[in-house]
């Protein structure tokens, strides 16, 4: 008898109406991938596009308190409907973790993205943003082998290291044969060629955290907006 | 009524074998008491609609955890009362390392060996 997990097979359908996945990643810590993610599902709604977050940095959730979601949960109907915070549907493993630490080996990582791929009803979407862990690890393993329709969309800031690191890190998908778009420069200081977008350092942005009506004002939000404009010409949509 | 999600699980990965395979056992792992009531009426719901025909019966499979600090294997039994844990271990069992410690050295470092949640043993031709 073969014991099989049964949970993969219905993915791919989970995901069928959801015209464009964009996974942020960045391959280093701190570099602004759940800012950026966040901002960039604000922004793709306010353009008027069915827009989905779900938060895959499981041990460093914190999409819910830049967006300030609340006590939002998933509702049971055949799976669980993410719930909608500020437009935009919303998944995190933080409803499920009473807000204590999330410390999960590899093994889980990849099981509780199983789980939660598997159990959540994403409905018709034109744009589901996924906030990936920093680096290469069990959660990429399972985007890349679960959807290879994602769109890779890394993040670096302007110190040297984390593009170094990114540099060799992007191979990974690239072998992969994923779409790899050019990097984001977050917290940039000065114009620089080369780079897909850049979103300027903004002081008031950590500030706003928490509270969506004075995220859309800061400059930070101006700037993510316009890489919003980008994406949606790249995709066509 | 997310066991309706899972339910289809099942039927997916029948239907991609229904050519070879006869009888199936569904196990429910303990950690995330599936409700077998509403998983068995979204099976029969779901199967309903499709072509095949298989045996299926359903099993449970006791949670047993081994923790990766002490080495003590430990159960359920010694696990969290709460509700509003248990109904969050329900939704992402991965959550028990969250909520759930070893009752011997109280590290949270432990591995889930048996009775996670939904799997399922095929016999094939």
């Amino acid at each position: 008898m073969n014991i099989i997990d049964p949970r993969p097979s219905v993915i791919s359908q989970r995901f069928s109406q959801v015209k464009n996945i964009i996974a942020v990643t960045g391959f280093k810590g701190g570099v602004g991938k759940s800012g950026v993610s966040c901002a960039l599902a604000l922004a793709l709604t306010e353009k008027g596009f069915k827009t989905g977050l779900f938060d895959l940095d499981f041990s460093g959730a914190s999409d819910h308190l830049i967006l300030g979601s609340g006590k939002v949960f998933p509702r049971e109907e055949k799976g669980l409907l993410p719930p909608y915070v500020h437009g935009i549907k919303f998944m995190t493993a933080s409803y499920f973790s009473s807000d204590k630490a999330i410390a999960l080996r590899g093994s889980s990582v990849s099981s509780a993205i199983k789980e939660l791929f598997t159990v959540t009803i994403w409905g018709e979407l034109d744009y589901l943003i996924f906030d990936m862990p920093p680096g290469v690890g069990d959660a990429a393993f399972e985007v890349m082998n679960l959807i290879p329709s994602a769109i890779i969309l890394p993040v670096q800031t302007p110190c040297s290291l984390s593009a170094k690191v990114m540099e060799r890190s992007l191979e990974i998908y690239k072998e992969g044969k994923f779409k790899v778009l050019k990097t984001v420069q977050n917290m940039a200081v000065s114009k620089e060629k080369g780079f897909y977008h850049q979103i300027f350092y903004d002081k008031k942005w950590p500030k706003a955290a928490g509270k969506a009506d004075k995220l859309i004002k800061t400059s930070f939000y101006a700037d993510t907006f316009g890489l919003a404009g980008k994406l949606v010409k790249e995709s066509s949509l | 009524m997310h066991e309706w999600a899972l339910a289809e699980s099942v039927v997916k990965t029948l239907k991609n074998r229904k050519k070879t395979v006869f009888e199936a056992e569904v196990i429910f792992g303990t950690l995330q008491d599936i409700d077998e009531e509403i998983f068995t009426f979204a099976l029969k719901e779901i199967l309903n609609q499709e072509d095949f025909k298989v045996k299926i019966k359903i099993t449970k499979e006791d949670a047993v955890f081994e923790c990766l600090s002490c080495g003590k294997i430990f159960d359920l039994k010694e696990g969290t009362k709460d509700e509003i844990e248990k109904e969050n271990i329900h939704f992402l069992p991965e959550m028990a390392k969250v909520f759930l410690k070893c009752p011997s050295c109280k590290a949270k470092d432990f591995e889930i060996k048996k009775g996670r949640g939904l799997s399922l043993k095929l016999k094939e031709k």
